[in-house]
């Protein structure tokens, strides 16, 4: 980092920080950088019915995407993700702080839509204050009967692979990403999956890497890896899917965080 | 990136000149807007022609300045959209939010008389 772009050294007026400051202030970065990763889940929960890999990948050191897992009983699941924007140390503690209000008001008898409501409303004032904004979406999916419910709130459709289809569908629903509008409505959508399908819930990270001559990856090309992947198990779908956008994107460095979930049905 | 502020019509047009509004230069637009308000502009409109990509940090940065103008009692509207910058407005349904207009000459036409 910079001592131009460094708000630490900008406010030491005129004086430049010596070794050990600049330490510390590394030592520190790090630390949150290792908390943070640490409140993504590491694998998604079990579940008889449907298989699941996830990761996640800072473009900095700490940053602003965010996926959870709550799983409510042998067969039913939320899934959530989530970016906010801008990806730095704000954009961190926003994260955190959204994970812990999601986490204490557990969604289990409200329906997604009402799941983003509430946390819009609860998020406003915080999310105005630090000039920050989320795009969320919101599932709730029962292997028993393989019925998905989602709502979104602004944020980039995930794909759905039907077995034995070319194709894609993107899962979208009216919403407003939160924090931006008071008393914003989300429509909630159902799906029935089938065996076979595969859905890929992802951050702008992936859609948003840039090749040298400024293209974006885009939803397109995002679904040839995910076609060329699909007969594969989850973490080797994610796998490729990272191959294709670091082979696009080639030497240069990741401008915004990335963030998988794959979903495939038994 | 430069910004460029001009006035017409009651309007001040606000110039973004550079082809990304990312995290690099989205908060020196940011603090411009509010500057305008601030300094008792009631109506902003933001030119965007030259912007082929904008991030959640550039949009951020709009949003940001909707809630100034809604704060001193102005109104912030936005023109000059590419492709990827209408998209990225679609997906976040920040559209229903601004107040978008195809060109300078017709925001203006239509904010003047306001």
């Amino acid at each position: 980092m910079t001592k131009k772009g460094n708000p630490v050294w900008r406010k030491a007026a005129g004086r430049y920080p010596d070794v050990s400051e600049i330490d510390d202030y590394t030592r520190e970065i790090a630390t949150a950088s290792k908390i943070q990763q640490s409140l993504l889940p590491d694998v998604p929960p079990d579940m008889r019915g449907v298989r699941m890999a996830c990761r996640s990948i800072p473009a900095h050191v700490v940053g602003g995407d965010y996926f959870d897992f709550f799983r409510w009983d042998e067969s039913s699941l939320d899934l959530v993700i989530a970016d906010v924007s801008g990806h730095n140390l704000g954009s961190a503690l926003i994260m955190v702080e959204t994970r812990s209000v999601l986490r204490a008001h557990a969604f289990r008898s409200g329906n997604a839509g009402d799941a983003l409501a509430v946390l819009n409303e609860l998020l406003y004032d915080d999310l105005t204050r630090a000039e920050l904004f989320i795009s969320m979406f919101y599932a709730k999916f029962s292997a028993e009967t393989r019925l998905l419910t989602y709502a979104n709130g602004g944020h980039n459709p995930p794909l759905l692979l039907r077995c034995g289809q070319q194709g894609y569908r993107g899962l979208d629903a009216d919403g407003m990403v939160l924090g931006v509008l008071k008393g914003v409505e989300f429509e909630e959508k159902n799906i029935f999956l089938r065996e076979g399908d595969v859905l890929t819930f992802y951050t702008d990270g992936i859609t948003e890497s840039q090749n040298d001559s400024g293209e974006l990856f885009g939803a397109e090309r995002l679904y040839q890896a995910l076609y060329a992947y699909r007969g594969t198990p989850p973490e080797a779908i994610i796998e490729g899917v990272l191959k294709h956008v670091h082979d696009f994107s080639g030497h240069k460095a990741l401008q915004d965080d990335i963030s998988l979930v794959v979903m495939k049905i038994d | 990136m430069r910004l460029e502020v001009t006035a017409d019509k009651g309007v001040s047009i606000l110039r973004f000149m550079g082809d990304r509004l990312d995290a690099h230069n989205s908060d020196d637009l940011k603090a411009k807007i509010k500057e305008l308000f601030a300094g008792g502009a009631k109506s902003v409109l933001v030119d965007l022609t030259e912007v082929r990509f904008i991030d959640s940090s550039g949009l951020g940065a709009l949003v940001s300045g909707f809630k100034n103008a809604t704060n001193y009692k102005g109104s912030l509207a936005l023109t000059g959209f590419q492709d990827q910058v209408r998209s990225m407005f679609e997906l976040t349904r920040l559209n229903r939010v601004f107040d978008i207009y195809a060109s300078v000459q017709e925001a203006l036409a239509a904010l003047s008389g306001k």
